[in-house]
C-alpha cells in the first residue's frame, strides 16, 4: 500500500475524511442527472478517490472517465451539508493523475496545441487579431487597460462576433485601451486538466506581456480567463494590476454615468441570466451582470428557478464539450427546457463557452423560438451613443 | 467471476447497463452507514418491470443476493450488498407515469426523486406530504420501502398512509400487483401495507400509486421558548388533545441549539442567517391550512396553550422568509454536527408522546455516563426521539457509542416503544429485532420465507442470524 502516486489527493486526505456519504451534493450535479451510476456523482467520485488514496483501490479506465465526465462546475461544493471543496479534491485527482499520465488524450492533444501554438485551437499566433474584424478601431500601444482577449473569442467566430461587440462598446465610451498583440492562452484548460506546469508557464508569459503594456486593469470577457488571471495567477506570482470580467467594468461606468442605455416604448422583453460557474460560484461574481441587465430598458431579468451559488451548469464546463459534446449538449436541455416551459424567449450568457454549448444544444433540439445572446451584444445594441 | 452468469446478466440488461469495475462496485459499497463498506459483485440498471423479473428468475435460480438501491440514502447499511451478489440501482426507472389531479394520485416509477415529484405535483397545486430531509436524493421507491416520515408528520403522517397501491417484482420473477388506485379498500389482505416498510426483503417495488394533498396556503410559525423540557412536552400533549393539528411541532433540545449557533455565527452562505434563540426547552410550531382565519384561530388557541404551560415567550415568524430561517435552523442540527465530525450514532426512537421528557432526559443522563455529547430534536406529536451522537473512529469510542446506543434502545423496548419510528431497521439495527417483537419476529421471518423461500432479497437486512 502506498499513497506516493496521489500527492496532491494526500493534501486533500482531510477533507476526504469529512465526508459524511450523504449524498446532498448529488441533488443538482448536472452530471448525475444524465448518468445515474453512483460512481459518476459527486459521492460516488469521493469514494473512489478515497479508496485509491488508501491504496486500496484500482486506477481503472473506469475510474478515469468518472473524473473527466464532470464539469467541475461546483454545483456539489454548494450542496455539501460538511461544507467540503469537493472540487478541490477531484482537481487535486486530475493533477495526480496528469502526473501519472493518466488524462484522457483528447486533452493531452489540446494541451500539446497549446505548447505548440499558444492557443486551444492550434491556430497561427497572428490569427488572433480578433479587432480585424473591425478595422475601424485603432489601439494605442500602452495603455491603463488592457483587454485580454481569450482563446475562444479569438478564434471562433460565435464570442469572436459577441467579444468585438464589446471592444465597439469600450471604443463608443472612449475608453482608452489596449490588447496583447502576442497572447497566449490565459492557462484555464491546462489547470482544468490538471497541467500545473504548463499553467505556470503560460502564466509567466502572460504576466510579462501585461506588465510590459503598463496595464495596472486587465479587463477580459471570459469567464475561464478571469478566473485563471484573478484567482490563480497570484499564487504564481506577485502582479501589479487588478482583474475585471467585462461585466464589472460595465457595472462601473453604469454607476459613474459613463454608460446610458437607450429608452424606448416597446414592450419589455423578458429575459434568463445564465451564472457562468466560473465567474459566479467560483468567482462570486453575481451582482455586476444582474446590475446591467437591470438598467437595460428594452429587457426584464428574470431568474432561473436555481440561480447565483445554485446557478446549474450549461453543461460546457471542465473540458466536457471536448470529450463528450453530446452529453455537454443534454445538459445544457435543463436550462433550456426551463426558458421553454417558462415562456421566456431569451437566455442571456456572460461567458462564450456557455453561449457556444447552449446555441449548438438548441439548435440540435430544434429549440427555434428561443434565442441565446451574450450580455455584450445586449449591451452594444442598447447602449446610447448620443449620451456617452 | 462466473462468466455464465455475467453473460446471462448482460443479455437481460444489455452490455451499457451492467458494471463489475472496481470503481463502480466502490461506490455501490456503501450509503451512508458510518463505516459501512462491502463490494458487490454486479451492478445492474435495469429499465423496466420485465428485465427486473428476468433478473430475479435468474438470481433466484442461482441462489444470488439482489440489493435494490434508490438514492442510496440509507443510514443503516440497508442498500449494501453485506453478501456480496448484485446491487440493481433504480434511479434509470424514474418516470412520473400519470399525474390524476382530479383524483389526488400519482403513479410513479420507484427510481422517481421526491423532490422531481412534488415540483411535478405542485403545477396542479398538490403535494406528496411526507416529505424527508433528504428528498432532493431520495426516491419514492426508497421512501415505500423504508416507510419514510419527516418533519410534517404531526399533521401528515408517514408514506405508508399515502401508498394505494404497488407493483411488486417477487424473487422468483413473478411480477404481481397489489391494491388498487382507490382511497380505501376492505377487499382481502392489506398486502400494501406489508411491502411499506419491508426494506426491499420481500420484492422489488417496481411502480406506486400514490395519493397527493392540495398544497396549504396560509402559515404561522414560532419558536415557543420554556425553561425545561417537560414544560414543552405538557404543552405538546394539550395541544394534541385540544383538536389543532399543527403540520410541525419539533422540540430542539439547548446542545443542539448550541451547535447551530456556534456555526451559524462563523459560517458564509444560508447558514450564517440562522440562529436559536437557546432556551432549555424549545418548540417550533407550525400550523398551516388554506383558511387565513382557520390559521389565525388555530395560532391564538395554540399561544394560550403554550402559556398555559410556561411559555416565556413565542416568537412568530413575520414573514415568509423568517419562517424558511426557523426550519432551515431545525435542518441544520444534523449539518452542523456532520460539519465537526462525520459519524454519528443517529437514532429514532418512538414512544407515546407523554413519555418524551421520560426518554429526553434518560438519553441525557446516559450520555453523561457514557462521556458521550448526546444531541437530541423530537418530532414531539408523534414522540418520534431523535438522537444524535458523534463519535470519533476510535475502537474505544466505537465501544463506548455502542454500548449508550443499547442502553437506550433497550429502555426505549422495555417501555414499551419502537427502535425506529422513520429511518427502518437496515442491517445497523437487526441486533435489536428480537428484544422489540419477541415472538412476532418468528411470523415475520415466516413471511419473508413465503415470499423469498431462497433468501436472495436483502438477505442481511431486518433479520439477525
Ligand atoms: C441526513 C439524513 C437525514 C435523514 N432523515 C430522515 C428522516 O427524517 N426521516 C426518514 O424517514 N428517513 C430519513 N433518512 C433516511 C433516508 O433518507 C430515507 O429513508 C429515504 O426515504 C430513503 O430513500 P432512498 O431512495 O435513498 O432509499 P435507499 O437508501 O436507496 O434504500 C432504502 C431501503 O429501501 C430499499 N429499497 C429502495 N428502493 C426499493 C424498491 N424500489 N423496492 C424495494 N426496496 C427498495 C433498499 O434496499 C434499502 O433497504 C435520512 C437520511 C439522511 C442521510
Ligand atoms: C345496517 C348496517 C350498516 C352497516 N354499515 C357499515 C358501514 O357503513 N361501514 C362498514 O365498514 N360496515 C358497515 N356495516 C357492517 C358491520 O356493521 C361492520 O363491519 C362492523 O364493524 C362489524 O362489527 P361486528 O362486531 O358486528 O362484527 P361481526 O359481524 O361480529 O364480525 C365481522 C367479521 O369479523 C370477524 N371477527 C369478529 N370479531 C373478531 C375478533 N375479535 N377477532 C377476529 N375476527 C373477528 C368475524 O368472524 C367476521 O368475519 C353495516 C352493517 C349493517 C347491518
Ligand atoms: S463539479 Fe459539477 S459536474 Fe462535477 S461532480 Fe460536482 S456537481 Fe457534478
Ligand atoms: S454532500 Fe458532502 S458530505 Fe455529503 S456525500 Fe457529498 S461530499 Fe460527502
Amino acid at each position: 500500500m502506498s499513497n506516493q502516486p496521489f500527492k496532491n489527493l494526500l493534501n486533500e486526505k482531510d477533507n476526504l475524511e469529512l465526508c459524511f456519504k450523504c449524498s446532498f451534493c448529488s441533488e443538482e450535479c448536472p452530471i448525475n442527472k444524465q448518468i445515474h451510476w453512483a460512481s459518476f456523482s459527486p459521492r460516488g467520485k469521493m469514494l473512489i478517490l478515497r479508496e485509491l488514496l488508501k491504496g486500496e483501490g484500482s486506477l481503472t479506465e473506469r475510474v478515469i472517465d468518472t473524473l473527466y465526465t464532470c464539469t467541475l462546475c461546483g454545483n456539489c461544493d454548494t450542496s455539501c451539508i460538511a461544507g467540503i471543496s469537493v472540487t478541490d479534491i477531484l482537481s487535486a485527482a486530475r493533477r495526480d493523475f496528469y502526473e501519472l499520465k493518466k488524462t484522457p488524450e483528447t486533452f493531452t492533444t489540446l494541451m500539446e496545441a497549446i505548447n505548440r501554438s499558444g492557443n486551444v485551437f492550434d491556430m497561427p499566433a497572428e490569427a488572433m487579431d480578433i479587432l480585424e474584424l473591425n478595422p475601424k478601431i485603432k489601439l494605442p500601444r500602452k495603455a491603463d487597460l488592457l483587454f485580454f482577449k481569450g482563446c475562444y473569442a479569438s478564434y471562433h467566430s460565435v464570442p469572436n462576433k459577441s467579444t468585438t461587440l464589446a471592444l465597439n462598446v469600450l471604443k463608443t465610451l472612449n475608453v482608452d485601451f489596449t490588447t496583447l498583440e502576442s497572447e497566449k492562452c490565459c492557462g484555464s484548460p491546462a489547470f482544468l486538466f490538471g497541467n500545473m506546469n504548463l499553467t505556470e508557464r503560460l502564466c509567466e508569459y502572460n504576466v510579462s506581456k501585461i506588465e510590459e503594456k503598463g496595464a495596472s486593469r486587465v479587463v477580459t470577457a471570459c469567464p475561464g480567463c478571469y478566473r485563471i488571471l484573478k484567482e490563480e495567477y497570484p499564487k504564481f506570482q506577485k502582479m501589479d494590476f487588478e482583474v475585471l470580467h467585462i461585466t464589472e467594468l460595465l457595472a462601473e461606468y453604469i454607476d459613474s454615468g459613463k454608460l446610458v442605455f437607450k429608452k424606448n416604448g416597446i414592450d419589455r422583453v423578458n429575459v434568463l441570466y445564465q451564472d457562468p460557474c466560473e465567474l459566479g460560484r467560483h468567482c462570486g461574481v453575481f451582482e455586476a451582470p444582474r446590475k446591467i441587465l437591470e438598467t437595460i430598458p428594452q429587457i426584464r431579468l428574470e431568474e432561473f428557478d436555481k440561480n447565483k451559488n445554485e446557478a446549474i451548469c450549461c453543461g460546457g464546463g471542465g473540458g466536457l464539450t471536448i470529450a463528450n459534446s453530446n452529453l455537454a449538449n443534454k445538459i445544457a436541455q435543463i436550462r433550456l427546457n426551463e426558458a421553454e416551459e417558462r415562456a421566456i424567449p431569451v437566455v442571456i450568457t456572460a461567458c462564450p463557452a456557455c453561449q457556444l454549448n447552449f446555441t449548438s444544444s438548441k439548435d440540435k433540439y430544434n429549440l427555434e423560438k428561443l434565442k441565446i445572446l451574450d450580455i455584450n451584444e445586449l449591451v452594444s445594441n442598447s447602449i446610447d451613443v448620443h449620451k456617452k | 467471476m462466473d462468466e455464465e452468469i455475467i453473460d446471462k446478466l448482460t443479455e437481460i440488461v444489455g452490455k451499457d447497463y451492467i458494471t463489475m469495475d472496481d470503481a463502480d462496485l466502490v461506490a455501490y459499497a456503501t450509503d451512508v452507514l458510518p463505516g459501512g463498506f462491502k463490494k458487490p459483485d454486479y451492478v445492474l440498471m435495469p429499465e423496466n418491470v420485465y428485465q427486473i423479473s428476468e433478473i430475479l428468475k435468474f438470481a433466484n435460480k442461482k441462489k444470488i443476493p439482489v440489493i435494490p438501491r434508490g438514492g442510496g440514502t440509507s443510514e443503516l447499511g440497508g442498500c449494501m450488498a453485506w453478501e456480496g451478489g448484485i446491487i440493481l440501482e433504480l434511479r434509470r426507472m424514474n418516470k412520473i407515469k400519470k399525474i390524476d389531479a382530479d383524483n389526488l394520485m400519482a403513479i410513479v416509477e420507484p427510481g422517481v426523486i421526491c423532490q422531481q415529484l412534488n415540483k411535478e405535483a405542485k403545477k396542479y397545486d398538490l403535494v406528496f406530504p411526507p416529505t424527508v430531509p433528504t428528498e432532493s436524493v431520495a426516491t419514492i421507491g426508497g421512501m415505500v420501502a423504508s416507510n419514510s416520515s419527516g418533519l410534517r408528520s404531526a399533521k401528515y403522517g408517514a408514506t405508508t398512509d399515502y401508498v394505494l397501491a404497488l407493483e411488486v417484482v417477487l424473487a422468483d420473477g413473478r411480477m404481481v400487483r397489489i391494491g388498487k388506485a382507490v382511497y380505501k379498500t376492505s377487499s382481502g389482505y392489506d398486502l400494501v401495507h406489508l411491502f411499506v416498510g419491508s426494506e426491499g426483503t420481500l420484492g422489488i417495488i417496481t411502480e406506486i400509486t400514490i395519493k397527493l394533498k392540495p398544497i396549504p396556503k396560509y402559515f404561522a410559525t414560532a419558536y415557543g421558548l420554556f425553561d425545561n423540557i417537560e414544560d414543552c412536552a405538557r404543552a405538546v400533549n394539550e395541544i394534541i388533545k385540544s383538536g389543532i393539528t399543527p403540520a410541525g411541532l419539533e422540540i430542539i433540545d439547548l446542545p443542539s441549539q448550541k451547535a447551530v449557533n456556534q456555526v451559524a455565527k462563523k459560517s458564509r452562505g444560508k447558514l450564517s442567517e440562522v440562529s436559536f434563540p437557546e432556551a432549555e426547552g424549545l418548540l417550533l410550531f407550525e400550523i398551516d391550512g388554506h383558511d387565513p382565519d382557520q390559521v389565525k384561530r388555530d395560532k391564538q388557541a395554540l399561544q394560550a396553550i403554550a402559556k398555559k404551560h410556561g411559555c416565556k415567550d413565542i416568537i412568530w415568524a413575520e414573514n415568509d422568509e423568517e419562517r424558511e430561517r426557523m426550519w432551515l435552523a431545525r435542518k441544520s442540527v444534523l449539518v452542523v454536527l456532520v460539519q465537526k465530525q462525520p459519524t454519528i450514532a443517529i437514532g429514532d426512537t418512538i414512544l407515546p408522546p407523554s413519555m418524551m421528557p421520560d426518554i429526553i432526559r434518560f438519553m441525557q443522563n446516559a450520555g453523561k455516563k457514557y462521556d458521550m455529547d448526546v444531541y437530541i430534536v423530537a418530532h414531539s406529536a408523534d414522540g418520534n426521539v431523535h438522537y444524535m451522537i458523534p463519535y470519533a473512529e476510535t475502537e474505544e469510542e466505537l465501544g463506548r457509542v455502542n454500548a449508550l446506543e443499547n442502553e437506550i434502545l433497550n429502555k426505549v423496548i422495555e417501555w414499551g416503544g419502537s427502535i425506529s419510528g422513520e429511518h427502518g431497521i437496515g442491517h445497523h439495527r437487526m441486533r435489536f429485532m428480537k428484544s422489540e417483537h419477541g415472538e412476532s419476529l418468528e411470523l415475520m421471518r415466516a413471511i419473508k420465507q413465503l415470499f423469498d423461500p431462497n433468501n436472495i432479497l436483502c438477505p442481511s437486512t431486518i433479520f439477525p442470524e
